[in-house]
């Protein structure tokens, strides 16, 4: 099973490879899809959120929350754009499965080439004074991404004059697939996420008492390159990512809460190297009630609060953030029920 | 080392300078260390030139000397004499052998300098500092002149009001000898009088007293004088029976007058060339005659003014020969050998020096003569100058020139006598005899006393209405369209001018309007205002061609007055400057460009207070200056012209005008008028301008959206903003591109110029890499009076 799911993943990037022009960065139904939580921490969550809404950063979060979860999101895009995301997933023996759609939606003018009709750099000018756009057209990009995750611990024997002690290792991955619609063109694309993290229990490791949990994950974005397929247009690639990060749990005694310290940055990327830059997250959760989170992105600072309250049978989870970017402010909200045995 | 308070001392004089070959450590290291000193002080300045770690003393040590005798013989500053000793030594490494040869990414360099440069050399304190200069160098009498041990000496100034001094004694056999015995005496003047205690002098004979002294108006001098240590107690010292001449055949003796009371036992005379630069001497002996009167033992015969023979006796038979006029006394008392000042003794010279002619030109309308005085004394020469053939033209005067002071027959001393004369030759070309009789002395060469000369005088000079050098009053213009020039009558004062006339193959680039001009002649003169009248044949100015008038300087053109009278124009002549016949079918106006912000101003653009507007004028026969021949018009009333400043360059063809301006919010109408030097007259169209009277960033848009390769997005500025970039992300928030620089725009402008702007995408990244179809985000963000505008939008990519 496993050589042919290796198999099946390098006959697709050579086939993706055989483009001989393409674009890059489609990258909307991937990380526009980011949970209110993950973007109040700066855009984190790697080694930190769990559920459904945690598999856009990584899929093997979605172990983390062995509930019956629904998962609904609107997202403002700096003022310019929407952005929904509806997901659910379930425990399925010892995996958890999900499944999570993600919307963009953005209205634009249409303008013609002027610059090109009209040769005249004055005429130009005066008619552009006096042009008012009307017609518009849309981009639409539908992306669905099912998941799976599931925990292995692994039992660590370091000697026999050492403590043994149980790493719990989380790791999941995504088949994700895209249609986008821009002014009239269609697009199909395919894509895999891979992700894997480790539960450390700290006090356990390092002797260090009432050290909280030590979380190190990892995550490949894109590792088949994720082509989106036009339909007599030329073809896009997302880029291959793989990023790493580490987290601190430390429970509290004050108001029974955790504080989470979070830090993910980038390790690879394929084509484009983004600007080195390691983004930051805080988390402090108190009784299970209330989240506070604060974060920093490359370029802005973020943050947000989360809100628990039992509703019939379940919980309803209420998360909002906000980010101060450079283009504009951006509000996010995202409403989670989740029901079931065990957490 | 002088103590950090007598600095203080001198702090009202002159600022002080320290040249050290040191480092900084033995420079700087504590508080008391000269360069600590100097660099607290307020008018000090201190070079250090270091060779710590790199031992290249040599390249120190040369700039060490050249500063020092920069500071020294030419006066400068303490950093200008640096800066000139790095000059030096940098083009002395040149051509130098290989050691000083450094090879560096395959260029030569020269390695030592590099190193002087960057690890030794500083200046420290102030670099406008200087070595003391004194004003004035003075005179100065020391009373006695010769002093013992402990002996006091008075100094006399006659310079009024000098209150304070300072006196170095060196010692010294001549300059390349010198060496201090005492530094720095204080000296207190009342009534000019000041005295010192002769110091210690320990072998050392005679010196100097080297002083500087002031006032209480800091006005300074300096001064050196002779001072012989140890008297020699010499009470008279002179020529028996008198002052020989050359070739006396007589024969004098030196006489020197001791004082009895001393225990002298021996007595003779050192003989030497140059006290100065000649330290070597002979003796002569001399015989006591009586008490205390001591002669030289031989007659001395001069046969020159520095030469001269010994002989017995009464008779003229030669013993030995000398050369020198400078003796010192030297005298035995009590065992020591004790030595005086030097005498200047030198037989009677007669005055019979040679005084010749060097040289005549002409100059600003006046003859400059150059005579040469050779003799000791100053001499009345008479003068005559005439223009053969032509009775008129002589001139008589007596001069008198004058001699050398220092009697150094040396080029460019005061024996060089230059005389400027009011006569001129005849205009035109001619000879010249010039003639001189020096009328006190017989000169012994009278070989250079005449002087024949052809002369090309292109001045005239007229007076009461004459022109006083030709022999009418009409003179002929050779070579052009003008005829004559006459003498005016206004004014009857002495008036020169210079005629430089040019046919139309005269090219006039330099000044620009080449083609226009058929005729053109240039009139010079040291006068402001001269009067003459010029007459040219009527048809030279048939067809409408136009006399005119261009000023040097070129700020005043205009078109000359013209009468005629049977078929002969004249025009007059009032100003030096061009004066110049213009084609008249020439009937091209200028060109007007006009410029907003270094760029071609667009009708209807947005303009602001601090909007920079320029104005080209171009014309091929030149642009016509006065301000009343060109407009600026908003709205068309003329702006105020202090406002604008004009860019001429030297050249009449081109004229710039560069203004700002004011106006209230709402569209305005700006129009430029201009007029060429014949007459065209050009209007620039009105150029509608927009004044928002706020700082806006109008964003219309990416064009086209969606696009497939490029697309543009355009945006316009209602003010010069301080700098303004464009950004794009995608959709996730990611920044991918950014657009800064001017090269970017369509339009050429830096994207924060005021106006409109046109900047292309072509759907690339930072690296290049295509983007994907896809819509994008783009925010234009500037920032203007210390607040940022941003404006976003949306952009579609499809290939």
């Amino acid at each position: 099973m496993k050589k042919r799911i290796i198999k099946t993943v390098l006959m697709l990037s050579l086939f993706m490879s055989a483009f001989a022009d393409y674009g890059f960065y489609g990258d909307a139904f991937i990380l526009a899809g980011r949970s209110s939580q993950s973007t109040a921490m700066g855009g984190t969550g790697l080694t930190s959120l769990n559920g459904i809404s945690s598999v856009i950063s990584n899929p093997a979060g979605l172990i983390g929350f062995r509930d019956k979860e629904v998962f609904t999101q609107f997202n403002n895009l700096y003022g310019l754009a929407f952005q929904n995301s509806l997901g659910i997933s379930m425990p399925y023996g010892d995996y958890q499965i999900g499944a999570i759609v993600n919307t963009v939606g953005v209205q634009l003018y249409r303008r013609e080439d002027i610059v090109n009709q009209i040769p005249n750099i004055n005429q130009r000018r005066d008619y552009i004074r006096d042009f008012l756009p009307t017609e518009t057209f849309f981009d639409l990009e539908n992306a669905v991404l099912l998941s799976v995750a599931r925990e292995t611990p692994l039992d660590i024997k370091l000697g026999w004059s050492y403590d043994r002690f149980i790493i719990n290792m989380q790791y999941g991955a995504n088949v994700k697939f895209i249609y986008k619609t821009l002014d009239g063109s269609s697009a199909l694309g395919a894509g895999m996420d891979a992700g894997i993290r480790f539960l450390i229990p700290g006090h356990e490791v390092f002797y260090i008492k009432r050290l909280g949990e030590i979380s190190l994950g990892l995550n490949a974005e894109n590792i088949i390159k994720s082509p989106v397929i036009w339909f007599n247009k030329l073809n896009d690639f997302g880029n291959m990512r793989l990023t790493g990060g580490i987290a601190l749990h430390q429970p509290i005694k004050a108001l029974s809460s955790e504080l989470s310290l979070v830090l993910d940055g980038y390790i690879f990327e394929s084509r484009f190297f983004p600007p080195y830059g390691v983004r930051y997250g805080f988390q402090w959760k108190i009784k299970d009630l209330l989240d506070i989170r604060f974060g920093k992105d490359l370029s802005s600072f973020t943050g947000g609060a989360g809100v628990i309250l039992p509703v019939a049978a379940g919980k309803m989870r209420v998360d909002y953030s906000i980010q101060r970017h450079e283009i504009n402010w951006s509000h996010l909200i995202s409403l989670s029920y989740y029901w079931g045995e065990k957490e | 080392m002088l103590p950090y308070s007598a600095f203080e001392e001198f702090s009202f004089i002159r600022p002080f300078i320290v040249n050290s070959f040191t480092c900084f450590t033995n420079t700087f290291s504590n508080d008391n260390a000269i360069g600590e000193m100097l660099i607290r002080h307020p008018r000090a300045g201190v070079s250090v030139l270091s060779s710590t770690g790199y031992g290249w003393l040599n390249s120190n040590y040369y700039i060490y000397k050249k500063v020092t005798q920069f500071m020294y013989e030419d006066q400068m500053s303490h950093g200008d004499a640096m800066r000139h000793a790095l000059t030096d030594y940098f083009f002395s490494t040149f051509g130098r052998n290989s050691n000083f040869r450094d090879n560096v990414d395959g260029q030569i360099v020269y390695k030592y300098f590099r190193k002087s440069l960057y690890y030794q050399m500083c200046i420290l304190g102030d670099p406008s500092a200087a070595f003391p200069q004194p004003d004035i160098n003075s005179s100065f009498s020391l009373d006695p002149k010769s002093a013992v041990t402990g002996q006091n000496v008075d100094i006399q100034v006659t310079d009024p009001g000098i209150t304070r001094g300072v006196l170095d004694i060196v010692g010294t056999r001549g300059e390349e000898r010198k060496y201090p015995v005492r530094q720095k005496i204080p000296l207190a003047f009342q009534n000019g009088q000041a005295s010192f205690m002769m110091p210690e002098h320990h072998n050392i004979t005679d010196g100097l007293a080297q002083l500087v002294y002031w006032d209480d108006n800091n006005k300074v001098y300096a001064g050196a004088e002779r001072l012989a240590f140890n008297a020699p107690y010499i009470s008279s010292l002179d020529y028996d029976p008198g002052q020989p001449g050359i070739s006396d055949s007589a024969g004098v003796r030196i006489r020197m007058e001791l004082d009895t009371e001393k225990n002298i036992t021996q007595a003779y005379l050192r003989l030497y060339r140059d006290p100065v630069s000649n330290a070597s001497y002979s003796s002569l002996a001399l015989n006591e005659i009586e008490n205390g009167v001591y002669e030289t033992e031989y007659k001395i015969y001069y046969t020159s003014e520095t030469s001269f023979y010994l002989a017995e006796n009464d008779t003229a038979s030669a013993v030995s020969y000398h050369n020198g006029n400078y003796f010192m006394p030297v005298l035995a008392v009590d065992g020591d050998s004790l030595t005086g000042d030097y005498y200047r003794l030198a037989p009677v010279v007669p005055s019979g020096k040679d005084i010749s002619i060097l040289d005549y030109s002409i100059e600003d309308g006046k003859s400059k003569l150059v005579l040469f005085n050779q003799a000791d004394t100053a001499v009345h020469v008479d003068l005559h100058i005439r223009v053969p053939g032509m009775e008129k033209l002589s001139y008589r005067d007596t001069l008198l020139t004058m001699y050398d002071v220092d009697g150094q027959y040396e080029s460019g001393t005061e024996k060089i006598n230059t005389y400027h004369l009011d006569f001129l030759p005849a205009y035109g070309n001619g000879s010249l005899k010039i003639d001189i009789d020096p009328i006190e002395i017989a000169d012994t060469d009278t070989a250079n006393n005449r002087l024949v000369m052809n002369v090309n005088n292109p001045w005239l000079l007229s007076q009461d209405g004459q022109f006083i050098n030709t022999d009418s009053d009409t003179v002929p213009l050779p070579g052009t369209t003008f005829l004559n020039i006459h003498p005016g009558t206004d004014n009857g004062s002495r008036q020169a001018i210079y005629i430089n006339a040019y046919d139309r193959s005269y090219s006039l680039s330099g000044f620009g309007a080449s083609q226009a001009v058929q005729n053109l002649m240039y009139i010079n003169t040291p006068s402001e205002q001269i009067d003459f009248r010029v007459s040219l044949p009527a048809e030279s100015l048939n067809n409408n061609k136009i006399l005119a008038y261009l000023s040097t300087n070129e700020d005043e053109f205009h078109t000359m007055p013209l009468e005629t009278e049977s078929g002969t124009v004249y025009f007059p002549l009032r100003k030096k400057g061009y004066y110049l016949i213009a084609y008249p079918d020439e009937n091209t106006a200028p060109d007007i460009e006009v410029n907003l912000n270094a760029r071609e101003i667009l009708t209807r653009g947005y303009v602001s207070e601090r909007s920079d507007f320029s104005v080209i004028l171009r014309d091929e026969y030149g642009v016509n200056p006065l301000p009343e021949f060109w407009n600026v018009l908003l709205d068309g009333e003329e702006i105020d012209r202090n406002n604008i400043s004009i860019i001429r360059d030297g050249n009449i063809r081109e004229m710039g005008l560069n203004f700002q301006l004011n106006m209230d919010v709402g569209e305005h109408t700006l129009q430029i008028v201009a007029h060429d030097l014949v007459g065209n007259r050009a209007e620039s169209e009105e150029f509608q301008i927009v004044y928002t009277g706020e700082s806006r960033l109008i964003n219309y848009g990416n064009f086209p959206n969606p696009f497939t390769i490029k697309t543009t997005f355009i945006y316009e500025l209602t003010e010069q903003f301080d700098d303004l970039h464009i950004s794009i992300y995608t959709l996730s928030g990611r920044k991918i591109y950014t657009m800064s620089v001017q090269e970017n725009a369509i339009t050429d402008l830096p994207l924060q110029s005021i106006g409109y702007h046109e900047i292309p995408w072509y759907g690339k990244d930072e690296f290049g890499n295509t983007v994907a179809n896809g819509v994008y985000f783009y925010v234009i963000e500037g920032n203007v009076d210390g607040k940022t505008i941003n404006v976003k939008g949306k952009v579609a990519k499809l290939r």
